[in-house]
């Protein structure tokens, strides 16, 4: 941070007037919203969490958790088990 | 989808995602796609190989268009800006997490599929069923890139002097050879 940095601007990045710089804002907390799910997911998965626990504590559908990342850990060679 | 490729497919797409990170592209368009496929073993880098499509050259060639096209190459640094514009302190985050689950789990931003790249992974299920295989290979992957037409990645090949339409006809007969075996 820099001495700039003070909370009313900070403040004033999320709530800019001009359209741009909010949903760019916006877009970058969702990517990195994205991925820190997609990390702690991996570390449930890896600490032998069931799909259904990892759901309840995301608040979503085991289907939907299952979905988004069940593919996408085969895909780069993660072993699942089948049975949860 | 990813669950029903082989592990050179596999690899390829994630040679894909690293070439798209070394060049500093926030994205990953069949460009990349075709940079993971050369450098990566299989039917679709042998095929690409004998026909002259080196690594080096197609990489060059990438960065050039891409260039010319005036994306910017800045490793996503917008999205960096940004979250330190809101007091999010990314170093910090990647340092600890390197630290905690191993270098290359945490990756910001990660580079996302375009819509062409997209389109041509999804085509790769149907190239595979045409020739008969419920496995999705390198060759598929290569074949889903030419179907797919629009991407940058085909402009690659064009560029390198590579006839698409000759190619695919290399990849089909090459790939049916190996199922003859």
């Amino acid at each position: 941070m820099t001495t700039e940095d003070t909370p009313a601007t900070l403040a004033g990045q999320v709530t800019d007037k001009d359209p741009a710089v909010g949903l760019q804002a916006v877009v970058a907390l969702r990517r990195l919203l994205e991925e820190l799910e997609r990390l702690h997911v991996d570390n449930a998965r890896e600490q032998g969490w069931t799909w259904q626990s990892i759901a309840t504590a995301l608040h979503v559908s085991r289907q939907s958790v299952h979905e988004k990342h069940a593919s996408r850990r085969k895909a780069v060679g993660k072993t699942e088990k089948e049975e949860d | 989808m990813f669950d029903q490729f082989t592990e050179l497919a596999k690899r390829a797409v994630v040679s894909s995602q690293d070439a798209a990170i070394a060049l500093g592209h926030d994205f990953i368009g069949t460009e990349h796609l075709l940079l993971g496929l050369i450098s990566t073993a299989g039917t679709a880098g042998e095929v690409l190989r004998a026909q002259g499509v080196e690594l080096g050259r197609a990489r060059d060639e990438t960065v050039l268009q891409l260039k010319a096209a005036g994306v910017p190459a800045t490793g996503g640094q917008p999205a960096k800006d940004a979250l330190s514009g809101l007091g999010i302190d990314l170093a910090e985050i990647q340092r600890r997490a390197d630290e905690t689950f191993g270098p290359g789990a945490f990756i910001f931003p990660r580079p996302a599929y375009t819509q062409h790249a997209k389109t041509a992974l999804e085509l790769t299920l149907r190239e595979a069923r045409a020739l008969g295989q419920t496995q999705i290979d390198t060759e598929h992957m290569l074949l889903g890139l030419l179907a797919e037409g629009q991407g940058v990645g085909v402009s690659v090949l064009t560029t390198l002097g590579i006839d698409t339409a000759a190619l695919r006809t290399a990849v089909v007969d090459r790939a049916a050879a190996q199922q003859a075996k």
